[in-house]
């Protein structure tokens, strides 16, 4: 890879970053509208949303400390860490060395941790029930995606997570190993962007909420890097489901392969529309158990790729 | 001036957690380990031993009611029992010696030059 294709495929994936995941919402939101018979908000109006909270005067609990005003951002470093990571446009990453897939994973953990710890902080009893319940259900989902990742590794034989992704479609498992790993992505997004029906963005309810409760106390300026944050996980996990399919090779096709990423990210965003739209958010109780559908698929590639694995 | 005071914002504001209503929420009165670990343990009760103590509050102004819970980590737990009955063997072996008695020194002082000349012949044979 020549350092201009590198250095064009590197700008086009931070773009992709810091953009797409206000368009991503929009079209959820323009879906669900559509599915309910009604025009729906602008593609990007929960970009004109973020402005208007940076613009806005934030209001801090009485008993909060440093760390709720520093939660938030460290929630968004880590996501925009973890989203230069991920292999968007295939077989490439702005940030890429041996084993980054296991940074990848841990630092959403640390940008769930503080999710988890700036919600604790103010003392109320809701946002500690929804870290306690953040802390639960993600239990579920980090065995679904190391089981991913180690399919993948044993498939194509790579240690980067670029590698791992850009590789696995000329291993002879692809075929059996694709349709599993695209919805255990699917779940995956699901369940750390917070989408129906492991959680409802849109609820109110104290008593049902897992993410939006955690941020109730959240105003201005940091309930706009918790929301940006919540929509780049949505966007990463697309762009992964993207690379999982993507066909093209970004440093031999990268228009071709950046067009390609693109239309299945924007299809995604319709797919999880979809899946808003008919249906409701899952019982509590029921959630670990659809979570734990991301880890019988986990198996299911690990068994595929390891059926192909030539000793 | 109208552009300046655009992007200087006011001081932030303070207010009350969000309590549903309660107004005298603070972080001290945040769950205790088990209870937040509660839900996930619960789905794993057949591997996770959770231990509860409760006295139900009686009257109208209870003073003395309480709840306990501790999910028992069973490698702690094991940890702490083979320190437990170490402590209790050496207490055992220590009232069978006398520290006055110069027979335990010279068995150390044997003991600790046996070591040494082992080790020097190792190191001159095997261990090269």
């Amino acid at each position: 890879m020549t350092t201009e294709i590198a250095t064009w495929l590197g700008a086009i994936h931070v773009a992709i970053v810091l953009t797409l995941p206000i368009l991503l919402v929009g079209i959820v939101n323009r879906t669900k509208s559509l599915w309910a018979g009604r025009k729906g908000p602008g593609l990007l109006q929960s970009g004109w949303d973020l402005l208007r909270l940076l613009g806005k005067r934030p209001v801090y609990s009485a008993v909060a400390t440093p760390l709720f005003r520093t939660g938030a951002w460290v929630v968004l470093a880590a996501a925009v860490l973890a989203a230069l990571i991920a292999p968007i446009l295939g077989n490439f990453a702005p940030l890429q060395f041996n084993h980054d897939f296991i940074v990848f994973a841990y630092t959403l953990g640390l940008a769930r941790l503080f999710l988890m710890l700036s919600a604790m902080d103010v003392g109320s009893a809701f946002e500690g029930m929804g870290a306690a319940r953040e802390a639960s259900f993600s239990a579920f989902v980090e065995p679904a995606l190391f089981l991913l990742i180690g399919s993948a590794s044993i498939a194509t034989g790579h240690t980067s997570f670029a590698g791992l992704i850009g590789h696995l479609h000329s291993a002879p498992a692809f075929p059996m190993l694709v349709i599993p790993a695209v919805a255990v992505l699917f779940i995956l997004l699901q369940a750390e962007a917070s989408r129906v029906p492991v959680d409802d963005p849109l609820t109110h309810l104290e008593l049902t909420m897992i993410h939006e409760v955690m941020i109730l106390d959240h105003s201005g300026p940091e309930l706009a890097a918790m929301q940006f944050a919540g929509a780049l996980k949505l966007t990463t996990y697309a762009g992964l489901i993207a690379a999982l399919l993507n066909p093209f090779d970004p440093v031999f096709a990268p228009l071709a392969a950046v067009v390609t990423t693109l239309a299945i990210m924007a299809l995604v965003a319709v797919a999880v529309g979809f899946v808003e739209s008919l249906s409701a958010r899952l019982r509590m109780r029921l959630v670990p158990r659809y979570l734990l559908l991301a880890s019988i698929g986990g198996s299911l590639c690990l068994a595929a790729a390891a059926s192909t694995w030539s000793f | 001036m109208k552009h300046y005071t655009r992007w200087v914002k006011p001081p932030v504001a303070s207010h009350v957690t969000w309590g549903c209503g309660y107004g005298q929420p603070n972080a001290r009165m945040q769950y205790t380990g088990s209870s937040f670990s509660s839900d996930f343990a619960q789905r794993f009760r057949s591997v996770i031993v959770m231990l509860r103590r409760q006295k139900a509050p009686e009257g109208y102004f209870p003073t003395d009611a309480y709840l306990i819970t501790d999910c028992v980590d069973a490698v702690e737990r094991r940890l702490f029992s083979v320190i437990k009955h170490g402590d209790v063997s050496a207490g055992k072996l220590s009232r069978h010696l006398r520290e006055d008695d110069p027979r335990i020194a010279f068995a150390a002082a044997l003991l600790a030059l046996v070591l040494i000349a082992g080790l020097v012949v190792l190191s001159t044979g095997p261990l090269q």
